[in-house]
């Protein structure tokens, strides 16, 4: 049974080592999430990654797996440290430029203040 | 008297409107609720447009090529943008040509956290289990 970790973002999500090692077992290529002219696909391209890994993940169980909505999360504020981390994560993984990095960050603390 | 209030309010007013800032945007339904082309590179309206419309009633669409790909719910958590969605079978084999036989509705979760808003484009970072993209998305009329 796989179990569930709590994302960047704070939602359950099955852990990405799980899921790379599955794929790459059952031979499935990377997904190119592209047009024709080269552009990549946003929404599509995660849209088509994550059906893949559930394709994968579903040849390698006997029974059909239930597919179900996580339940919303609590409503409890974040707290401006907590903010911080998730933008530390997100910094640290590449995906904000460090000049993103540093106007959030400083929206967070000016956020304190006010 | 009256006058020289009026006069101020008026100033004040003006000020408001031109202090640098004054313009920005916040994360908000009225702000998200619209059109968007997602990494349209400056052109709406493209007939192979990837789009994503989200509407005032907490639903919204994702499509690609015309075709709406996928509906659902959204709901804003702090800083992050969360869509429920429900996929339409088979219509992602051009992606990738291994779900050519994939013809399930699928459930997914995206979370979102849109970065450098600015009144009618945003960047994001987008997450669906353990996929992430970065996101360009423009408001398009």
């Amino acid at each position: 049974m796989m179990t569930t970790q709590r994302s960047v973002f704070g939602v359950n999500a099955l852990p990405a080592a799980c899921l790379a090692i599955a794929a790459s077992m059952a031979g499935y290529a990377p997904v190119v999430a592209a047009h024709s002219d080269g552009a990549v696909w946003g929404i599509g391209g995660l849209l088509a990654g994550s059906m893949l890994t559930k394709a994968v993940d579903n040849k390698h169980q006997s029974k059909p797996k239930q597919t179900t909505a996580p339940a919303p999360a609590p409503a409890t504020p974040m707290t401006a440290e907590q903010k911080i981390q998730q933008l530390n994560t997100l910094a640290a993984g590449g995906y904000i430029t460090p000049q993103e990095y540093k106007t959030e960050k400083q929206a967070i603390l000016n956020s304190i203040v006010e | 008297m009256l006058r020289k209030i009026i006069l101020s309010l008026f100033s004040l007013l003006a000020l408001a409107v031109f202090l640098p800032g004054a313009n920005a945007v916040a994360l908000d339904a009225a702000y998200l609720t619209g059109k968007w082309e997602i990494n349209a590179d400056g052109a709406c309206g493209k007939a192979d447009a990837e789009k994503l419309i989200v509407h005032d009633n907490a639903t919204f669409e994702y499509g690609r090529r015309g075709k709406i790909e996928a509906v659902g719910f959204w709901r804003l958590e702090q800083n992050v943008v969360v869509f429920e969605m429900l996929t339409s079978p088979a219509y992602f084999q051009d992606i990738a040509n291994e779900l050519k036989d994939y013809t399930r509705h699928e459930v997914y979760s995206m979370q979102m956290m849109p970065l450098d808003m600015q009144q009618d484009q945003f960047s994001a970072v987008a997450s669906i289990d353990d996929q992430m993209s970065r996101l360009v998305l423009q408001r398009c009329r």
